[in-house]
């Protein structure tokens, strides 16, 4: 007999760990299949990273050969401007796509920088604004669930900025679980220099006016109401300043942390990469095929839900040959293009301390301007150069170079590390049908399946905003009576670079990608339903930043764990449609979900030692 | 960036019949001694010895060195202020920790360190409000 599950979720990061806990929570049996390695504990990958010299975000994670990740370090940029891609992905440019992504349990959001801003009712509604799509939910159906992943990630933020500064409609009577990360020490002299004064955006007639703002964080920080009774949070954070790629105290939320909440109901098998979705004559789908231990197997469920990131998603469905009617599969990819600048300011800042960044200027995020160039949010970053134009030792091998040596090198560097700041512009790129994912039968990873190739570039008013950003970087600059060390120079450093009218501008990936099962009103041009369910087939979900119309200026995790939260509702009640699911004893006992499954049992239970019935098969 | 560095040619690269790099330390200097590999790494890095001993790294970052045949001033100032000899990886994590780069502006690396929650609103030490 073969096993059938409630659900298979394709996936165990960000959507896929939180659809998986809440189906399990009604009694729903879930597999959850996830296609990397599981990752060592937070403070053993942080030992790796640091006996490493640092490295890439994803290096200290297990990479698999079966299951490749791709690396920001797969990009080299050419002496003439061009670049070079090497690895998983492969890139038919003309720009690269500059993010990377991790295949392992908990995915990227092992990694990932722990902020998570909502998004502002106007940035469901960017074809509104001339670019773009508009969203078919609003900020409105968003809001509920919005506090919802708030309180599951824990997330750190004061409502009455979020308010004021970012123009949320945030609820009177709502608190945030924990009050706002501590601002670092940067920020305040950021502040003092720039609140209340104004910088003008060559793309608007009216100066823009400066405000500080903290950011929302997924870290712990203190609580908000310290006596009251509820799921405890962790300690807080502890000041590690490694949020990427690992907070060594778990301050940091990952997607373990709901997957530590997992019912018994919910199975977890990692190396096991789904390799095709099974459907029916009729359109359902039946289940998933996944190579797993040299073998091909098949497992087969009432629903299935693809939660393995935006490429990955639409690697699957294009595979499968679902889901696209209306061509829109692998379409619209889009990421934050982040411009960096950076620079010393007048007197030590204290960098490398805390979080990666804790506040920053939200002035050119809405409005008017959006008609005319991309909007951007501006990070104030923590960690020195470290991003922008590379780790400390850098300073240590230009220094060196230079000839110092002794008590004039400490110096020197002291006087120069202490003082290094940037700047990091999130740029909002729309969706754009012609930056895409598509398959190549003749280039196949290791397992034979066929590599994302990805065609990617930055429209002029993606250029424009980074002209405005590099013009108010200038300004900024200029307040801060910071030096600027800002420099795109063509080389391997910058594999991002474009000029814009006349002038050199580079990029590196913010890590967002969306947008490739993009979500709309009809079948006719999107994927997925407001519901993330592809239009095609009313048992399949593609949940994620896959389905996301914009990104805003948002980072979009939050976004994606209200949507993916949004989603396991309608997945309840689909499946309560489709059969009942298990029941609990009434006479349960306080605490987790324990093991004992009772009550009708519509299909069996696969034993927790064993892997339930398949279909197995030579693997091709 | 990667640290880089031009100057440098890698140990493992010099086979035995090559001949010392006339501006090789090795020449000028015995640093088999502990000691005056300590007295040189002072006068190079700009710590005092007393300092590179409080490091706990002296020992560890000794044998570091005596375990390349091709040694130069660039290499032992890396070794300190980076944890590593360059294009190595770190002989440790602790070597990478221990960075006298770090200490140059009272940092400490990544991870290396939990000093708590709200420390990074402190004014840095050796610097900041004025």
């Amino acid at each position: 007999m073969s096993a059938r599950w409630d659900a298979i979720v394709v996936g165990a990061g960000f959507a896929g760990s939180l659809v998986a806990q809440r189906l399990g929570a009604q009694g729903w049996r879930v597999l959850v299949l996830e296609a990397g390695r599981p990752a060592d504990s937070a403070a053993a990958t942080a030992t790796a990273y640091r006996a490493a010299a640092g490295g890439t975000p994803t290096s200290p994670y297990p990479h698999s050969a079966d299951a490749p990740s791709p690396d920001v370090g797969d990009l080299t940029g050419l002496p003439d401007g061009g670049f070079t891609a090497t690895g998983y992905l492969v890139q038919r440019g003309p720009l690269p796509y500059a993010s990377g992504y991790l295949r392992a349990n908990g995915g990227t959001g092992l990694l990932w920088t722990g902020l998570a801003p909502r998004m502002h009712p106007e940035d469901l509604r960017t074809a509104d604004l001339g670019h773009g799509r508009n969203w078919p939910i609003t900020y409105r159906d968003l809001e509920p669930y919005y506090r919802r992943a708030e309180r599951e990630l824990g997330v750190a933020a004061d409502a009455d900025r979020q308010r004021e500064a970012v123009g949320l409609p945030i609820p009177d009577d709502y608190a945030f679980p924990m009050r706002a990360i501590a601002p670092s020490y940067l920020d305040r002299r950021l502040a003092d220099a720039l609140d209340g004064r104004t910088v003008r955006d060559p793309a608007v007639a009216d100066p823009a006016t400066l405000t500080v703002t903290a950011t929302p964080h997924a870290r712990n920080g203190l609580p908000t109401e310290p006596g009251r009774p509820g799921r405890p949070l962790g300690s807080p954070c502890a000041g590690s300043a490694s949020c990427v790629p690992v907070c060594p105290t778990d301050a940091k939320y990952t997607p373990l942390r709901t997957q530590a909440r997992w019912a018994p109901t919910v199975r977890l098998r990692t190396e096991a990469v789904v390799s095709r979705v099974l459907a029916d004559g009729t359109g359902r789908v039946t289940g998933v095929e996944y190579l797993s231990g040299g073998a091909a197997h098949r497992v087969e469920a009432e629903l299935v839900v693809l939660a393995a990131h935006a490429i990955e998603n639409a690697k699957l469905l294009l595979l499968s040959g679902l889901a696209n009617r209306s061509d829109q599969v692998g379409r619209n990819l889009m990421d934050h293009p982040v411009l960096l600048t950076w620079g010393l300011m007048p007197r030590p800042v204290g960098p490398y301390r805390g979080p990666g960044s804790t506040s920053g200027l939200e002035a050119f995020r809405f409005g008017a301007p959006r008609l005319l160039r991309a909007p951007f949010r501006i990070e104030i970053g923590n960690w020195g150069w470290s991003w922008a134009a590379g780790p400390p030792q850098t300073e240590v091998t230009a220094l060196l170079g230079a000839g110092l040596r002794g008590k004039e090198l400490r110096d020197r560097l002291g006087d120069r590390l202490g003082r290094q700041f940037s700047l990091q512009f999130e740029l909002e790129q729309p969706a754009d049908p012609a930056n895409r994912v598509t398959l190549d039968p003749s280039l196949r990873d290791g397992l034979g399946l066929p590599r994302p190739v990805l065609d990617y570039d930055l429209s002029a008013y993606v250029r424009r905003g980074m002209a405005s950003a590099r013009a108010v970087s200038d300004q900024l600059f200029a307040l801060l009576g910071a030096e600027d060390h800002t420099r795109y120079e063509a080389g391997p450093q910058w594999p991002g670079r474009l000029e814009f009218e006349g002038r050199p501008y580079a990029y590196r990936g913010a890590g967002h990608a969306g947008g490739t099962h993009v979500m709309g009103d009809s079948p006719v041009n999107s994927v997925v339903d407001q519901w993330q369910r592809c239009w095609d087939h009313p048992n399949l979900y593609a949940v994620g930043c896959g389905s996301m119309p914009s990104l805003g200026t948002s980072n979009p995790s939050l976004t994606m764990a209200a949507l993916a939260l949004r989603s396991a509702d309608r997945i309840h009640r689909d499946l309560l449609a489709l059969r009942r699911p298990v029941t609990l004893p009434a006479t349960r006992p306080p605490g987790p979900v324990s093991a004992s499954v009772s009550g009708p049992a519509p299909s069996p239970l696969p034993a927790p030692s064993t892997p339930p019935a398949e279909t197995i098969r030579e693997s091709s | 960036m990667p640290a880089t560095d031009d100057l440098f040619e890698p140990a493992d690269h010099a086979g035995p019949g090559d001949l010392p790099d006339p501006e090789d330390l090795a020449d000028r200097t015995d640093l088999s001694d502990f000691d005056e590999f300590l007295r040189i790494s002072a006068g190079l890095t700009g710590f005092d010895e007393t300092e590179l001993r409080a490091t706990g790294m002296a020992h560890e970052h000794h044998r570091t060195t005596l375990a390349h045949r091709v040694r130069d001033e660039h290499a032992l100032i890396h070794l300190w202020y980076v944890g590593a000899w360059p294009n190595e990886a770190p002989s440790s994590a602790r070597a990478h920790d221990e960075g006298l780069m770090w200490r140059t502006f009272h940092g400490t690396p990544p991870g290396a360190a939990a000093p708590g929650y709200g420390s990074w609103a402190e004014a840095p030490r050796g610097g900041g409000d004025r």
